[in-house]
């Protein structure tokens, strides 16, 4: 029986037993910490799913996670983390829905209106904090039930100086960042169409890739305008999906199971909502992010550190932004990177081998999930067709979709 | 399977549909409330200066971002403003054809911040980076304040 006064925190934190040179070697007082990742499930990874209810989808999702990590959530579990928004889910104070189908009634609850990978690290800080040995996290995309999405996205923008004035595609930030972006690195306009090339066709060798496609740069380019010069094939759609993750400590970790992966470092930050402020040419929200993650997993040369990543394709460009803003390209060289196959899934990093949101699909908080999903069974050896050979150590990252500046990334390990 | 029993149907999949009514005040507040007389009144964009920083930025403001305090000078911008970014869409907010409508964020040199809006090109190769462009006022009598009360924004 787990109590508050015989915490795993002590586990998790064993001070005593690190050098004092080991600990001068993480900066600005972070120590190395490991979550165990202990299983996971999911359900949905279609464009619609008019057979399951949203609860239902969560139900699947998380009795396959529980079924995974060896688990029951009416016993073992001491912290539920929902990441959802009202407005998705078309229902108010919508996390006082979430008990019931996560097996959470009168246990520890919260959600927080954020992406999954802030949840996972949320979760973290429960472990961490002794509240919890065992944690879990999910969240979910039930969009095609949202009659409306493009209306809504437009509602998360400034209601006084940015959204009332005129009525357009709330993309037009996307096409905006992007046009900056290639004017301000020199990136060549077709580099974007080529990551949709790459992940659409990587999204071919996944059973979750919704979106998947063999179609050449021209097709990309010459297809509709979303956003000049973001075109509609650029542009991920969204999908439907639960995820769930089981998260332990260290020291329960190890009795749950042999199929571990360490998530290693997180972090995430937010840049001003004031979209008029920004800088469009980087995401300086996801160089603060991986510079916390990285610092906290000992990550001194993230270029080579990683055998993969799974990072925001949310649009095209935002693949290279998120390459650059994590050093795994330097500025202005992620384009010609991904041009010429370093970062297809043969390549020197592969990067969104399972298709990411432009192959597989959106999932509005649950991307973050979605990416950490792919990862982690990447590090257990279980993706199949995507398979990376001896993939040790994984890099993910996402970003909350316009008008947000929050991203979030995670080091994990096996 | 955890769920035994499944819809295996199409005609049994069934929904209904319903709407989430919403009606808010968008309060401007002291800060929003001085930029708007100065857009009603004078047809002209109000900035906040941050005393410690020294940072310039509009809309005005009460506090700055990066130094968390409040800021009390505030300035008329009198010059032209200039292209930071562009982008032209063919939908509106529900997914309707409606355009081509081509956006911009208007900056001010030498100030943080900007504003979006409309911009009055007759093709979208007449824009470019760095153009310097003005607004598009309503009539005095009839502006109330709001960013509506600019048309667009067109080649200074």
């Amino acid at each position: 029986m787990w109590n508050a006064t015989n915490s795993d925190a002590v586990t998790i934190f064993p001070r005593k037993s690190y050098s004092k040179q080991f600990i001068a070697d993480f900066p600005d007082g972070f120590l190395p910490f490991q979550i165990g990742i202990v299983g996971v499930g999911y359900a949905g990874f279609d464009s619609m799913t008019p057979g399951l209810s949203t609860r239902e989808l969560m139900f699947e999702a998380a009795t396959r996670a529980y079924e995974d990590a060896g688990v029951d959530p009416r016993k073992d579990v001491q912290s539920f983390v929902c990441c959802t928004e009202d407005f998705w889910e078309g229902i108010s104070i919508t996390d006082e829905y979430m008990p019931d189908q996560l097996g959470a009634v009168l246990r520890p609850l919260c959600t927080i209106s954020s992406d999954g990978i802030i949840g996972l690290a949320t979760a973290c800080m429960h472990i961490m904090s002794g509240i919890a040995d065992v944690a879990v996290v999910e969240s979910h995309s039930k969009i095609s039930d949202v009659v409306n999405p493009d209306e809504i996205a437009s509602f998360g923008y400034d209601p006084i100086y940015t959204h009332h004035h005129f009525d357009a595609d709330p993309r037009f930030l996307a096409g905006m960042e992007m046009a900056r972006y290639l004017k301000e690195t020199g990136t060549k306009r077709e580099y974007c169409a080529q990551v949709a090339v790459k992940n659409k066709k990587n999204a071919l060798s996944n059973s979750r890739g919704v979106h998947g496609a063999d179609i050449d740069k021209g097709i990309v380019m010459n297809s509709q305008i979303a956003a000049s010069p973001l075109t509609e094939l650029e542009s991920s759609k969204g999908i439907d999906a639960s995820i769930v993750f089981v998260l332990a400590s260290a020291q329960k970790a190890r009795k749950l199971g042999d199929q571990t992966v360490w998530i290693k470092g997180i972090g995430w930050s937010s840049d001003t909502p004031v979209v008029e402020d920004r800088d469009f040419a980087r995401s300086e929200y996801v160089e603060q992010a991986a510079g916390r993650a990285y610092k906290m997993a000992n990550v001194k040369s993230p270029a080579s550190y990683f055998d993969l990543a799974e990072v925001d394709d949310t649009y095209s460009y935002k693949e290279l932004q998120s390459l650059e803003a994590m050093k795994l390209a330097s500025k202005g060289k992620a384009g010609k990177m991904v041009d010429t196959g370093s970062f297809d899934a043969d390549g020197r990093l592969p990067v969104n081998a399972s298709g990411g949101s432009l192959g597989v699909g959106h999932l509005l908080e649950a991307t973050g999930l979605h990416r950490t999903l792919e990862a982690v069974m990447q590090l257990r050896g279980q993706a199949g067709r995507l398979q990376v050979p001896r993939a040790k150590k994984a890099l993910v990252q996402s970003w909350r979709g316009i008008p947000t500046a929050t991203g979030a990334v995670a080091v994990l390990g096996n | 399977m955890p769920i035994l029993e499944k819809i295996t149907q199409p005609l049994q999949a069934r929904h209904w549909t319903d709407s989430i009514p919403l009606e808010f005040h968008y309060t401007a507040g002291v800060a929003g409330e001085s930029f708007r007389r100065e857009l009603k009144e004078n047809g002209r964009f109000l900035s906040s200066k941050c005393a410690e920083c020294k940072t310039t930025y509009i809309p005005a403001r009460m506090f700055c971002p990066s130094c968390f305090i409040e800021m009390k000078e505030t300035r008329t911008l009198e010059e032209p403003g200039y292209i930071y970014s562009y982008t032209t869409v063919n939908r509106n907010r529900t997914g309707e054809p409606n355009g081509p409508l081509t956006i911009g964020l208007i900056r001010f040199e030498g100030v943080k911040g900007g504003i979006v809006h409309k911009l009055d090109v007759k093709e979208h190769g007449s824009v470019s980076f760095g153009m310097k462009v003005v607004p598009i006022l309503k009539e005095a009598s009839e502006r109330t304040g709001a960013l509506t009360d600019i048309l667009a924004f067109r080649p200074a």
